[in-house]
């Protein structure tokens, strides 16, 4: 009784595994009809299989998870993270006082250039780290009334620092090793690059590394896939039409699992704009073409509520 | 009865896992366990969404506090590789580690619980579409919600036994193994922990109909 009892047990966990044999699939039917214990255990098992779904926002919460790590880790620092870390302090506060003494040297030979217009405060600044000089800034979202036709106007060419050619060349021997120019990176970089500004919050980086992935490398897996989380991203601030426009680039190109998240996300951009028939146009072939996907269940409910 | 707990074990099916395999995550954690930062993502990015499996399948999918646990269970994942000495795959150890937060949690709520726990059956993935029948689906939440009050309720051995078995889906043997105790010992914690569970299920009028309405 007792060995049948850790059969049952077994067959019932393997069948929430998938893959039963003929004869077990036989015991299991007869536990499920004879077995309150087997039913009860079978049942409860199905719903927390079903339960531990992944959600498309899994990876936002990951992230969350490395840094309560990492914060509970600053906050009681082993011995020997306190051992390696101090000669790796030591070594960065030498190299960025070299470079700031460095600087200081070259400071009385740079000269303004007269012709063009002074160079703003942070140009220094800014010159010694490039990625803020990359940046591309967002320009405003476009009337509500014609998003189809909006194309993002170029972004503005960021304004190259001014200097003397004497004090360029002094500087940039005196500071070089502090100056890291931007490597032409590889679409899956650029990708990679975007999505990790992306988790750790800044939209900003984010959507710039999505547009120049789009603008260096346009067709690439890499910038279609990027097309979507663009669009996400100009829908969470507020530019529906953008965000619209991101969309229906990705599915025009892509009828893939994620197409169903880009119709989800096409029928937001139009509720922004209040084009309600087109929403639910939208939200219906969602339902239609993807009924198993999770955002099937959101855009039915939708569908019952109020339009 | 004792004739029959002395009867052969199990399976061989079930005995026949893979032969044992040096643990492809033991470096990555070690270092996280030093303190090194991208060992710590990159040991979160692998064993992340096992955590937040376990999470969900205890806490419900809906709990509104399965970030903060999760979160818990990684940092407590943390400080047990520091005592851990291979006994188990880093894998497990984290899932075991965020079953027991993840109880853990449960129990201190468990005086606000009806105000915390939301109802799951209105959950997004719950929706009708993909359920068996009202029937069945209505009775295997009922069983669910039963284990997981029971979770709050069980000696935590037994609480224990019961989540990996029945909530994350081991064997018998496999948590014999993994969790370097006696396979009797699992057996006779699992075979308490359901009699419990069905005495507190036929116990409420209202699920043992349910339960038995299925059958």
């Amino acid at each position: 009784m007792s060995a049948d009892s850790d059969v049952i047990d077994d067959v019932l966990i393997r069948a929430r595994r998938g893959g039963l044999s003929e004869s077990d699939k036989r015991l299991l039917r007869d536990a499920l009809s004879t077995s309150t214990d087997s039913r009860l255990l079978y049942q409860a098992g199905t719903v927390f299989d079903r339960d531990a779904r992944v959600l498309p926002d899994d990876d936002q919460r990951i992230e969350r998870m490395v840094r309560a790590v990492q914060k509970h880790q600053a906050r009681a620092p082993s011995v020997w993270r306190a051992r390696r870390a101090v000669p790796a302090m030591a070594v960065g506060i030498l190299f960025a006082a070299g470079a700031v003494a460095a600087f200081e040297l070259a400071r009385p030979l740079l000269e303004p250039n007269r012709a063009s217009p002074p160079p703003a405060p942070t140009s220094v600044s800014s010159s010694v780290r490039p990625r803020r000089s990359v940046r591309v800034s967002q320009p405003a979202e476009p009337p509500a009334d014609t998003p189809d036709s909006a194309q993002s106007p170029p972004p503005p060419a960021p304004r190259p620092p001014v200097w003397s050619s004497r004090g360029a060349e002094v500087l940039t021997r005196a500071v070089q090793p502090a100056i890291r120019r931007e490597p032409a990176l590889t679409a899956t970089q650029l990708f990679a690059k975007a999505n990790r500004a992306r988790v750790a919050g800044d939209s900003e980086a984010a959507m710039a590394g999505y547009q120049r992935l789009e603008a260096e490398y346009p067709g690439s897996p890499e910038a279609l896939t990027a097309q979507l989380s663009l669009g996400m991203l100009y829908l969470q601030h507020d530019q529906p039409s953008r965000a619209l426009a991101e969309f229906r680039a990705y599915r025009a190109h892509s009828s893939g699992p994620s197409a169903a998240e880009a119709l989800w996300g096409e029928a937001g951009a139009l509720r922004r704009l209040g084009r309600n028939a087109q929403e639910r146009a939208a939200l219906g072939e969602l339902v239609a073409r993807y009924p198993g996907s999770a955002y099937a269940v959101g855009a039915r409910k939708r569908l019952a509520g109020p339009p | 009865m004792a004739a029959d707990t002395r009867s052969p074990p199990v399976l061989r099916l079930v005995g026949a896992t893979p032969p044992e395999r040096p643990d492809a995550l033991a470096g990555v954690a070690r270092a996280a366990v030093a303190g090194d930062g991208s060992a710590v993502r990159t040991l979160l990015l692998s064993i992340g969404p096992h955590i937040l499996n376990v999470v969900r399948r205890v806490l419900g999918p809906s709990h509104p506090e399965i970030d903060d646990v999760a979160q818990e269970s990684s940092i407590a994942l943390i400080d047990a590789l520091g005592r851990h000495r291979g006994e188990s795959t880093v894998t497990f150890l984290a899932c075991r580690v965020a079953a027991l937060t993840a109880m853990k949690a449960r129990r201190r709520n468990s005086a606000r619980k009806r105000q915390s726990i939301r109802d799951d059956r209105s959950s997004v993935e719950l929706l009708p579409s993909e359920a068996p029948g009202p029937d069945t689906e209505l009775s295997a939440q009922a069983s669910a919600d039963a284990v997981r009050r029971l979770l709050d309720l069980l000696p935590p051995e037994q609480a224990e036994a019961l989540a990996l078995h029945c909530v994350l889906g081991y064997t018998v043997q496999e948590i014999a193994e993994a969790c370097q105790v006696p396979r009797d010992t699992v057996k006779s914690r699992l075979r308490l922990s359901k009699r419990a569970l069905r005495v507190h299920v036929l116990g409420d009028p209202r699920l043992a109909e349910l339960v038995e309405r299925s059958s």
